[in-house]
Formats: C-alpha cells, sequence, structure tokens
C-alpha cells in the first residue's frame, strides 16, 4: 500500500512544468542604487574608451556620447588645441576605492566613483556620471582632484545606494516662502539650492563676500583671488580686467546626496569669465601659451575674453558648521579675441 | 513489491528522468526578453546564445522595462508543455522608429552584456528581478537554456524503500527456512523391524 502511494507520488512529480520561484512576486520597496559597483566599473571603461577614440580622431563624434557638462567642456578645447593624438596612450581608469551611487527608480542618474590611484604621486579624483535617459549611456560630467586632507562623508554600502537629494538641476524639492518654521532638511535643501552662487561670491569677494563665513577657507579660492590679482597687476595700464564669478550654466547644476550621518556630498560647478580690454593707445597684450592657443592668435590690441569652468565638490554638514570644499577640477574652456 | 519498488526508482533516476535542461530556440528578431521572474525559473545557471550578430545583455527589470516601453517585443512568459519557451508578442511603437540593436549597446543599464557576432551569455545566478534581453537582425534565432538539476521526487524514496522492503523480506525468508529445519529438528529415529537382531 505504501508502495503504491510512493509510486504514484512519484509518477506525479513528473507533471507540469516547473513553478516559478515565489521570489519573484516579491517587490522592491526601496529604490535600488543607479548603478552596482561592477556595472559602475564597466560604465568607465567604457567611457575611458570613448574619450580615447575621440582624442585619437578615429571617432570625434564619440565626444557628446563619453562627456557633457565641464568634462565636456574641457575635452572640446583640448581637441580645438592638441588636434587629434592617435598616439595617445591608453589610460584605463583606475579602480573605483568608493562608490556613491543614489537609490533612484527614474531619470536622469548618476553616480560619483572616487578613485584609487595607483601611485603615490597621484591624488585621488573624484569622478561624477550622468546619464539621462534608459537609452542614453552614462557621460563624464567632471574629474576632480581631491584636495590634501579632505574628508568625504561615510556612504551606505553601494550595493544599498544612498538617498539623493538633487539629480544635477538643482534639489530635488525646493522649501517654499512663507514658511515660519523651516524644518532641518528645508534649511538644507535652501543651502544646497544656493550653492553655488554663494560660493561664486566667494570667488569674486574673498573675505569681503557676504558668503564668507559660510564656507572654510580653501587653497582654491586663494589661489582665485591670488591669479587674478596677479592678471591685473600684469596688465595695469595697458588694459582693463573685468572678472565674474557666476554658476556653471543656464540653470544651476547640483548633484547632492546624502551620506550615512547625515552630512551631504554636494557637487556642482562655476564659471569664470575674464574680460581685458586694452586701453586705447596702450599698447597689445601677450596671452600666455594655453590662451593663444585657444583664441588663435599671438597678440590683441583689441579685447580679449577668457572662460574657465570649475567643477567642485562639497560636503555641506546635517547641522551646523562650515561647508567644506573637497575636490576641484578646473580649466580653460574658451577664449576669444575681438 | 519491494523489488518492483527498487527497480521503479532506479529507472526514474535514470532511464526515465526529467530533462537537465528546458528551453530551446526562439526567434529573436527584433527584441526578445524575458518576462517577470522568468529568468530565476528553476533557480539554476541560465545559457543564452544567439545564432548570427546582436546584443544579449542581463538587466535589472525594472530598468529594462523602461528601456523596452514602446518598443515592439516577443516576451517569454515561462515553458510551454512541451519544455519548450512560451511566449508572447507584445505590439509597440511603428517598426523603424529605434534601432533595438544600436540603443541596446549604447544603453548603460546592462549588468553583463555581449554583442558583435554570435553573442552568448551565462547568467550564473539568475534573480527574479532581472531580465535577459536579445536584439538581433530579422532570421536571427536563440537558444535559452535553464539548467533544471532535478530527480523526480519520489525516486530516491522509492528506491531506498523498495531495497529496504526487499532486504527485510529476504531476511524474513531466511529467518522463515530457518524456523521449519528447527521445528524438523533431528526427529524420531526409524523404527526397527521387530525380530531383527541387532
Amino acid at each position: 500500500m505504501l508502495g503504491t502511494a510512493l509510486l504514484s507520488a512519484s509518477l506525479a512529480g513528473c507533471a507540469g512544468a516547473p513553478a516559478v520561484d515565489p521570489a519573484a512576486q516579491v517587490a522592491a520597496t526601496v529604490p535600488p542604487p543607479s548603478v552596482l559597483p561592477e556595472q559602475a566599473q564597466q560604465i568607465r571603461d567604457e567611457v575611458a574608451g570613448r574619450l580615447q577614440a575621440a582624442r585619437g580622431g578615429t571617432n570625434p563624434s564619440l565626444l557628446e556620447q563619453a562627456a557633457v557638462g565641464p568634462a565636456a567642456d574641457l575635452e572640446l578645447l583640448r581637441a580645438q588645441v592638441d588636434g587629434p593624438q592617435p598616439d595617445a596612450e591608453t589610460l584605463d581608469p583606475p579602480a573605483a576605492a568608493v562608490l556613491v551611487a543614489p537609490r533612484t527608480g527614474t531619470w536622469p542618474r548618476w553616480f560619483v566613483a572616487v578613485t584609487d590611484p595607483s601611485t603615490d604621486d597621484e591624488l585621488p579624483s573624484l569622478e561624477l556620471y550622468d546619464s539621462d535617459d534608459v537609452r542614453s549611456p552614462y557621460r563624464l560630467w567632471g574629474r576632480m582632484t581631491l584636495l590634501p586632507g579632505a574628508v568625504l562623508p561615510a556612504f551606505p554600502d553601494a550595493g544599498r545606494g544612498a538617498v539623493a537629494l538633487a539629480d544635477g538641476t538643482g534639489p530635488d524639492r525646493v522649501p517654499q516662502d512663507g514658511d515660519d518654521e523651516q524644518s532641518d532638511e528645508d534649511e538644507l535643501l535652501g543651502v544646497l539650492a544656493e550653492l553655488s552662487g554663494r560660493y561664486a561670491s566667494v570667488l569674486a569677494d574673498g573675505d569681503a563676500s557676504t558668503a564668507a563665513a559660510e564656507f572654510e577657507p580653501d587653497a582654491f579660492v586663494e589661489g582665485v583671488l591670488a591669479r587674478a590679482g596677479a592678471e591685473q597687476a600684469a596688465v595695469a595700464g595697458v588694459a582693463e580686467t573685468t572678472v565674474t564669478h557666476t554658476p556653471y550654466g543656464d540653470d544651476d547644476v547640483l548633484y547632492a546626496v546624502e551620506g550615512a550621518d547625515g552630512d551631504v556630498l554636494a557637487v556642482t560647478a562655476v564659471q569664470t569669465v575674464t574680460t581685458m580690454t586694452v586701453l586705447p593707445g596702450a599698447g597689445v597684450l601677450q596671452p600666455d601659451a594655453e590662451v593663444r592657443a585657444a583664441a588663435g592668435i599671438e597678440e590683441t590690441d583689441g579685447t580679449l575674453t577668457t572662460r574657465s569652468v570649475a567643477a567642485l565638490a562639497f560636503v555641506v554638514p546635517a547641522e551646523s558648521g562650515a561647508i567644506r570644499l573637497v575636490a576641484v577640477g578646473e580649466g580653460l574652456v574658451s577664449a576669444e579675441a575681438s | 513489491m519491494g523489488l518492483l519498488l527498487a527497480v521503479v526508482g532506479a529507472v526514474m533516476l535514470t532511464v526515465a528522468a526529467p530533462p537537465q535542461q528546458v528551453g530551446g530556440d526562439v526567434r529573436a528578431a527584433p527584441v526578445l526578453l524575458t518576462g517577470p521572474g522568468v529568468l530565476a525559473l528553476t533557480a539554476a545557471p541560465v545559457e543564452v546564445s544567439l545564432d548570427g550578430d546582436g546584443f544579449v545583455g542581463l538587466g535589472r527589470a525594472d530598468e529594462v522595462a523602461a528601456w523596452v516601453d514602446g518598443v515592439a517585443h516577443t516576451r517569454i512568459d515561462g515553458v510551454a508543455e512541451d519544455l519548450g519557451p512560451a511566449t508572447t508578442t507584445v505590439d509597440g511603437a511603428a517598426p523603424g522608429a529605434v534601432d533595438p540593436v544600436a540603443d541596446a549597446a549604447a544603453a548603460d543599464v546592462w549588468q553583463q552584456e555581449s554583442s558583435g557576432a554570435d553573442p552568448s551569455l551565462r547568467v550564473q545566478a539568475p534573480s527574479p528581478d532581472q531580465t535577459l534581453v536579445v536584439t538581433a537582425a530579422a532570421g536571427s534565432t536563440v537558444s535559452l537554456l535553464w539548467q533544471r538539476p532535478t530527480t523526480h521526487p519520489g525516486a530516491w524514496p522509492a528506491l531506498v524503500l523498495g531495497v529496504l522492503q526487499l532486504v527485510l523480506g529476504l531476511a524474513w525468508l531466511v529467518r522463515l527456512n530457518r524456523r521449519r529445519r528447527i521445528r524438523r529438528g533431528p526427529g524420531p529415529r526409524p523404527p526397527r523391524a521387530a525380530g531383527v537382531p541387532a
């Protein structure tokens, strides 16, 4: 009897197709990270390959698929000045020591990779990649060098992702005016919304800026102020100089993600336009080699306008404390003489 | 009965064992993808290979759903009764509105990918929230095989129980035979015939 029952059970097990695992029906409640670590490395390798192909002149149109924002501006000027470089050495991107991937279920998407330099001479860099939509590849938005001694917030495991506060076009939620009692989060979002403008003010006016107290003193501001002073001194009596610092792009660009302790890593950019107008009969301007190559001139007795872009990464403390600049990637992106 | 059970169990483990792979060939063009949970159907590795030029990619189900939105495609919903792939055709935008092969290669939603001539992938640990996508030119065929390291659920119990019954039966027979011999014992001596001298 038992044997017959077993026989029946055995044969019954042969019938039908395999069933779908019930776990398949379980829906994720928390959005996953924009990319997984292996995926991020693959994306970085592919972007490096496209950049290499664009620089080498084999396929300049690949630049559009390799870089965007400040990185694209810098690459365009590089191509204009240096021309195709077919013999350029292929540089594989170093492995990412830290991957910061915001949790998201929508586009645009982005992620940050902090590299682990292969030699002691190099400083770690912070790379930001951006993808507009599901069909568009990730592109390098900016590569910034970490400042010596910079400390980034701790982030949750890359497989879990971090909470995004801004996806490239300003904070996801802007606090409403008229709220008598602003929450800490609203206050933080307000700070993020004005980050690039406030920092541009510090670049222009230094300690005299009304925003100076909001930022820890940093070497980049000192360098920009010193350079502006030196340029003005160099052309004194020959040309009149104006320097303006403004947020980069038509809309303020901001990527922001919250660390495990609430501190925020915020990435934005500022552009600097320097105009030198030669005074009538005062002589000519002889810019440095980089500007001459970019403007295609040796000297000018008219107006010389240069534009540079700085991609900037800040740590914005969740509570009290000054905002710290932690990484910068800066360069000339255009020069014109008229 | 024990011998019968043991034989049935052995047969189910050998000649009548279920196939170790399910799946088969499907027309790949222009876009073929696995439906929700289908990739992890057997919780064992899945192998996919395309005959021809094209693209094979593995991505998160929600990202692939966004990528395929509006694109006509064939979806594998499971395994049919003949153990081949059961498919559904899903209409999309006008043909030519998108170039699935180029689009797939350009997108960055893939956790694993292979493209070019005869691309193939092995998904070692398929997850229910992953989707496999194959894009190819017309006329291409894709082979999709789920490993299925299974046996009949009753095969081993039948074999073990059958062998046990067989052993017990044999032991019982031996014991029965011994009892019979004991009962016979040395037995009474045959009577001598009277008047016959010793």
